[in-house]
């Protein structure tokens, strides 16, 4: 079914979004995977209303919940390519215990953190990632804490694929989404989303001078368009150098961390499932 | 002590107390499936502590078993205890707050603490003897108590199955039989111990001088479970492959039962993160086309409502077991009681009334999935199944059940829908047509929880709004429309009714039964499905000079209960509550019957 029967997205002009979903739409198609074994789940914000505008199986589910949706989803129907999208409040606020257990059950999907280090469809509330300062509708004073740091909070629960990537690098999201779905187990993708309504100069995207791209034989390939980046190579099976760019995730761009041999929680259920007990044999265990 | 009875028993209830940890759980189960394979009905309720181990010798630490005998069907776990085994008398003392004991109620004490609490065991001696009972004390045999002591404290339990056993002179190789299946891990070593303390109490019992020998008529195919074990097993013959929860009392042993045997079905138990996870994770498969469900109690169905608005809203099917405890809050978490009736109807935000299912017994409780995966996939929609603490903990032995192993919901079997009260539905109104699952079709299911047109675009439009709303609406007139008017139980040209409804079924028809033998004319209505109602009980209730409802949850003459609140907005009839119980014990037939003698006189 052609794209011209979705739903034309309902974002604001100039919204990071908009990169994050040709990005998908682009990577449904690469994967040769056809739309209907594709789901796309998400939370609730901008980010949520992803599914709708996607030629593919879908669920907007409730606020932080899109994990344990999906996670029903993949347990049960393995053979399906997963996609999850959520928003820096989605995953990090109301549904950040969901998070960290996604990580650690490691279930085989491609999540998309879009961090706008701010509530936006709610109109500019302060977020877990909300820089310190930054004036928002309930901090007008600017807000109080400093922000918490997303890829140190993930490297602390052990995942299995941790990448850093930004809606307005095209080329570098491409391919680490190709490297997200590519990966056997929970594919962390961390993207910083523009805001332009309520935050235009959260991140100076313009500029494609400072951006390091992180370089590895197994890592994500530098955004071609930036001739004037710096490189940088990095190991990404290298935990302590992984919690180590946490800290540089405003610049440092590219696989941060990986580890194959993960367990999957879906995988070991899956296995565990293959009995074939006759089911009147049920009440067998209850005779007297 | 004299012989109460040598013809034999058609009915009495005995209880066997201890301290937590002392294996009281243990002996009540080999009391009951002895007395099972021994011929007799067997009605059950534990008495469990809410902590895992309290400190012995404290009133949280009481464990035990209260156990009713019959030799004909039984539902309940009747009016009052004969007699009471107790490891000391703080036990004693303990239980007899819950002043569930029969006047003449007869008490065997261990002595074993006597010693060290004399003065107590005096005191509540003399409580025993004032309120018209009888207590004899008993002293462990040297020798058992040697072999205890070896044991670090361990097979006392053994040594007072034998007593209670010889007492209703139990067949003692049922009992032996009864020991080797419950203690089927022990080493041989350990067993061959247990069996001795075994015989130890079996030989004392004669010089306690009660003999109460058990009339016995054994069932066709007789199965002894609780009512968890038969919505586990049930829920595997209604073709649920997936189960998610957390773990939450008294809906674990749901969990616990599955995680052993639904992947040797091909299905998986899946203990999500928390509560709200659990029910999205059960909504995730069943959007892939796995029917699936999830259990519960009280605190966690308060999380779950969210999950259960938006699955109303995305026309989702799903099923979810409450197991009711009682609230509000964390409540008592091993107590019974009916009070989640409200929010499983009206629960959520937005207008949004759910069909609930309820069950009064381990049959219902094998068949009730079946039913509830019938109407959440013909009409897309979750369902609600309200069981409570006390028949998911209450061990009965029953026929064993018909094997269905449901594959299409339209095959359901029509007597299945009849024990709920309903006929298969008329008509499956949906807002969305197009109900596909991921990879089966390329008409591609969008779901969402905004309000969407039929195509299932998101809409504001107020007539799609107003539209879908009459959709989900019709969903409950398609279940009302389907359902019969639940059957009078006692006298049909009686001008009071009683009505109650899941659990409390039991004490309902036994107290009815015994007030039509005093000569008070008086009917009884039982609901299986309690939301929506017949559309027929409107006329029905208005034929009644009183109707009453009989409920484990608050209510007094001015409030209504619950149910009785349910039934005056359903039909517009002046329901009042003659029993409104929330003391977290089980109804019983006395309880009932004195209310109705009491509103007689009053």
């Amino acid at each position: 079914m052609a794209d011209s029967t979705m739903e034309a997205p309902r974002w604001c002009k100039g919204c990071g979004d908009f990169g994050i979903l040709s990005a998908l739409k682009n990577d449904m198609a690469a994967s040769g995977i056809a739309p209907e074994q594709t789901v796309h789940v998400s939370g609730i914000g901008c980010s949520g209303r992803v599914p709708n505008y996607i030629n593919s199986y879908g669920a907007h589910t409730l606020h932080g919940r899109a994990i344990p949706f999906a996670t029903g989803l993949i347990l049960t129907r393995p053979e399906l390519q997963v996609y999850i999208e959520s928003g820096d409040g989605d995953a990090l606020s109301i549904g950040g215990n969901h998070l960290l257990h996604g990580i650690n059950k490691n279930v085989n999907c491609v999540f998309v953190l879009f961090n706008n280090e701010l509530y936006a469809l709610t109109k500019s509330q302060t977020s877990p990632t909300t820089r310190q300062g930054h004036p928002t509708n309930t901090q007008p004073d600017g807000t109080w804490l400093p922000p918490i740091n997303p890829l140190r909070i993930v490297l602390g629960f052990s995942p299995s694929f941790v990448a850093n990537t930004a809606d307005w690098m095209s080329d570098h999201l491409a391919h680490t989404l190709a490297a997200a779905r590519e990966h056997q187990g929970f594919s962390f993708v961390h993207v910083f989303q523009r805001c332009p309504h309520y935050d235009p100069n959260a991140f100076n995207h313009r500029d494609r001078s400072w951006p390091v791209f992180l370089t590895d034989e197994a890592g994500i390939p530098p955004d071609k368009r930036y001739k004037d980046a710096a490189n940088e190579a990095h190991d990404p099976t290298d935990y302590h150098a992984a919690m180590r760019l946490a800290d540089s995730a405003h610049t440092h761009f590219g696989l941060i961390y990986k580890d194959a041999d993960k367990p999957r929680y879906d995988s070991i259920l899956q296995a565990a499932a293959s009995g074939s007990a006759p089911e009147s044999e049920l009440l067998a265990h209850f005779r007297l | 002590m004299s012989n109460i009875s040598t013809s034999g028993l058609h009915s009495h209830r005995f209880e066997i107390l201890m301290d937590a940890g002392c294996g009281a759980q243990k002996a009540g189960d080999i009391l009951i499936r002895a007395l099972a394979w021994h011929g007799c009905r067997v009605y059950s309720e534990p008495v469990i502590p809410a902590e895992i181990s309290p400190p012995v010798r404290t009133p949280p630490a009481l464990s035990g078993a209260v156990i009713r005998i019959a030799s004909a069907p039984i539902q309940s776990i009747g009016n009052a205890t004969e007699v009471i085994l107790a490891q000391h008398e703080m036990n004693l003392e303990t239980r007899m707050l819950d002043g569930e004991y029969a006047a003449d109620v007869i008490v065997l004490l261990d002595a074993h603490d006597s010693k060290r609490h004399g003065d107590a065991y005096d005191r509540v001696i003399r409580q025993v003897d004032a309120a018209g009972g009888s207590v004899q004390l008993f002293t462990v045999v040297p020798e058992a108590e040697a072999l205890i002591r070896s044991l670090k404290g361990a097979g006392r339990n053994l040594y007072y199955v034998g007593i209670l056993s010889g007492v209703y002179g139990i067949d003692e190789d049922h009992v032996v039989q009864a020991i080797r299946r419950v203690f089927s891990r022990l080493s041989a070593e350990k067993l061959a111990l247990n069996l001795e303390l075994f015989h130890y109490g079996r030989s004392h019992a004669p010089a306690l001088g009660c003999v109460l020998p058990v009339c016995a008529e054994r069932l066709e195919s007789p199965i002894l479970l609780d009512g968890n074990q038969a919505i586990s097993a049930g829920a595997i013959d209604a073709g649920f492959r997936f189960l998610s929860g957390y773990p939450i009392t008294p809906a674990s042993s749901i969990l616990h039962a599955l995680a052993h045997d639904l992947p040797r079905c091909g299905g998986m138990v899946h203990q999500a993160e928390d509560e709200i996870a659990a029910v999205g994770a059960m909504l995730g498969a069943y959007f892939g086309g796995t029917p699936s469900f999830t259990v519960t109690s009280g605190p966690g169905f308060s999380l779950k409502q969210e999950f259960l608005g938006y699955a109303q809203m995305a026309e989702l099917p799903g099923v979810v077991v409450d197991v009711q405890r009682a609230g509000p809050s964390t409540g008592m978490p091993t107590k019974t009681e009916q009070s989640d009736l409200e929010i499983a109807v009206h629960g959520r935000h937005g207008q949004n009334a759910a069909i609930v299912l309820s069950v009064a017994n381990v049959s219902d409780c094998f068949y009730a999935p079946h039913v509830a995966r019938y109407l959440a996939e013909t009409l897309r929609t979750p369902i609600t199944i309200l069981s409570d603490f006390h028949v998911a903990n209450s061990f009965g032995v029953v026929n064993e059940m018909r094997s269905c192993q449901l594959d299409d919901v339209a095959d359901i079997a029509t007597d299945v829908l009849e024990r709920f009260d309903l006929q298969p539905l008329a008509v499956a109104p949906l807002i969305h047509p197009n109900q596909a699952a991921p990879g089966h079709s390329p008409d591609m299911r969008r779901i969402t929880g905004l309000n969407t047109d039929s195509e299932g675009s998101i809409s504001y439009r107020a007539e799609t709004a107003q539209q879908a709303h009459a959709t989900r609406v019709a969903k409950l007139d398609a279940v009302r429309d389907a359902l019969a008017v639940p059957t009078i139980h006692g006298d049909t040209a009686a001008g009071v009714l009683l009505c109650g409804w899941g659990s409390s079924r039991g004490a309902l028809y036994e107290a009815v039964d015994e007030l039509a033998a005093a000569g008070v004319r008086i009917a009884g209505m039982h609901f299986h499905t309690v939301f929506p109602l017949p559309q027929a009980l409107t006329s029905v209730l208005h034929g009644y000079d009183q109707v009453f409802t009989v409920e484990q949850a608050y209510g007094d003459a001015r409030h209504p209960g619950p149910f009785a609140a349910l039934l005056r907005q359903e039909t517009a009839c002046d329901v009042r509550t003659l029993v409104g119980q929330a003391t977290g014990r089980p109804l019983t037939p006395g309880t009932i019957v004195d209310a109705v003698k009491e509103g007689a006189h009053g």
